[in-house]
């Protein structure tokens, strides 16, 4: 056995739990269930926390049929660099999108579901009849501990005045948006009976994305969350506008950070 | 580049302040998921030190951290 290093583990300790974290990632890939009515923005979501290239449809819905879609995130540790690291998505038609479908998507999640790690639960901003989404909650009961829900497209609340200098929503957005998060919740509290984590963020524009992950990480089996960091390919500073970054660093206290390997 | 006021430069800062709380929170809940983990699958000896802060436990924090960043 080699010499423990300065950090307190030797190498052949190190080796042995590398090939540990292979063998985990490869055996069993870190799952996401995506659900959320059709045109929420579920694959842009996806796409956004993990640049894994889901494919996009802005006019019709995208995915056609249900999916178990593996999708190659490669590892930032080096170590693991030859291995077909995988993200798989748990992928769907947007419910709601033709009623005849419903009842055989619904029965395909539930079969489905339970190897998800962790479910992210998609609205949008805009819509505020959320009947269908509390409708297909009430089905998949047996899944609400993993939820996490997302309302995506804040960028487009009134009165649709983002900040695109700031890439940020403006004061009265903000103010919508607080109230959109709270109706929302209340909405979804009165089906799964407990205070859902609600969290509102744009896809486009990266924006909230954070939180949103954390709050996926967080809701993750505890032996499981760590491989969603350890594949995950954003990093916070990436909403701040390019020629803002290092003024605002500066002002955060943030200039001496490391900025994650993948990070633009 | 687009007019910003100062109210929205604030604002910004503010949020990534934020943004950066929460991604402190991922990293810890990240971190002790893999020290779980490790006791799983039968390394646990390595995160005997967490309740210490010996360097066994720097150890564990540096792998964490030239392997996830």
């Amino acid at each position: 056995m080699d010499e423990p290093r300065d950090v307190g583990i030797d190498a052949e300790t190190e080796r042995q739990i590398a090939a540990k974290i292979a063998e985990e990632v490869v055996g069993r890939p870190p799952t996401v269930g995506v659900i959320g009515v059709s045109g929420t923005g579920k694959s842009s979501t996806i796409n956004a926390m993990f640049k894994v290239g889901l494919e996009v449809s802005h006019v019709v819905a995208c995915t056609k049929e249900f999916l178990n879609v593996d999708l190659a995130a490669p590892s930032s540790d080096p170590r693991l660099a030859g291995q077909q690291t995988v993200l798989r998505i748990v992928d769907a038609p947007g419910l709601g999108e033709d009623v005849r479908r419903d009842p055989e998507y619904l029965s395909m999640y539930e079969e489905a579901l339970p190897a998800a790690d962790v479910i992210l639960w998609t609205m949008t901003a805009r819509n505020r009849a959320v009947a269908l989404d509390q409708q297909y909650l009430r089905h998949l009961a047996p899944f609400h501990d993993r939820m996490v829900f997302g309302i995506n497209q804040i960028d487009l609340v009134e009165p649709r005045d983002w900040s695109e200098a700031a890439n940020c929503p403006s004061r009265t957005q903000r103010q919508n948006i607080d109230i959109i998060v709270q109706d929302r919740a209340e909405r979804i509290e009165s089906i799964i009976g407990r205070k859902p984590v609600v969290v509102p963020y744009s896809a486009t524009h990266l924006y909230g994305l954070q939180e949103l992950f954390t709050a996926m990480v967080e809701a993750a089996p505890p032996r499981r969350s760590w491989i969603f960091s350890a594949i995950k390919k954003f990093d916070p500073f990436d909403f701040i506008p390019a020629q803002l970054r290092d003024r605002v660093a500066q002002d955060v206290g943030e200039t001496g950070r490391r900025r994650m390997r993948w990070s633009r | 580049m687009s007019y910003m006021s100062e109210e929205e430069y604030r604002y910004l800062v503010a949020r990534l302040r934020r943004d950066l709380e929460y991604y402190r929170r991922e990293d810890i809940r990240a971190f002790d998921a893999f020290c779980e983990w490790l006791n799983y699958i039968g390394f646990g000896w390595l995160t005997v030190g967490l309740r210490i802060g010996n360097s066994v436990w720097r150890g564990v924090r540096g792998l964490w951290r030239r392997m996830f960043g």
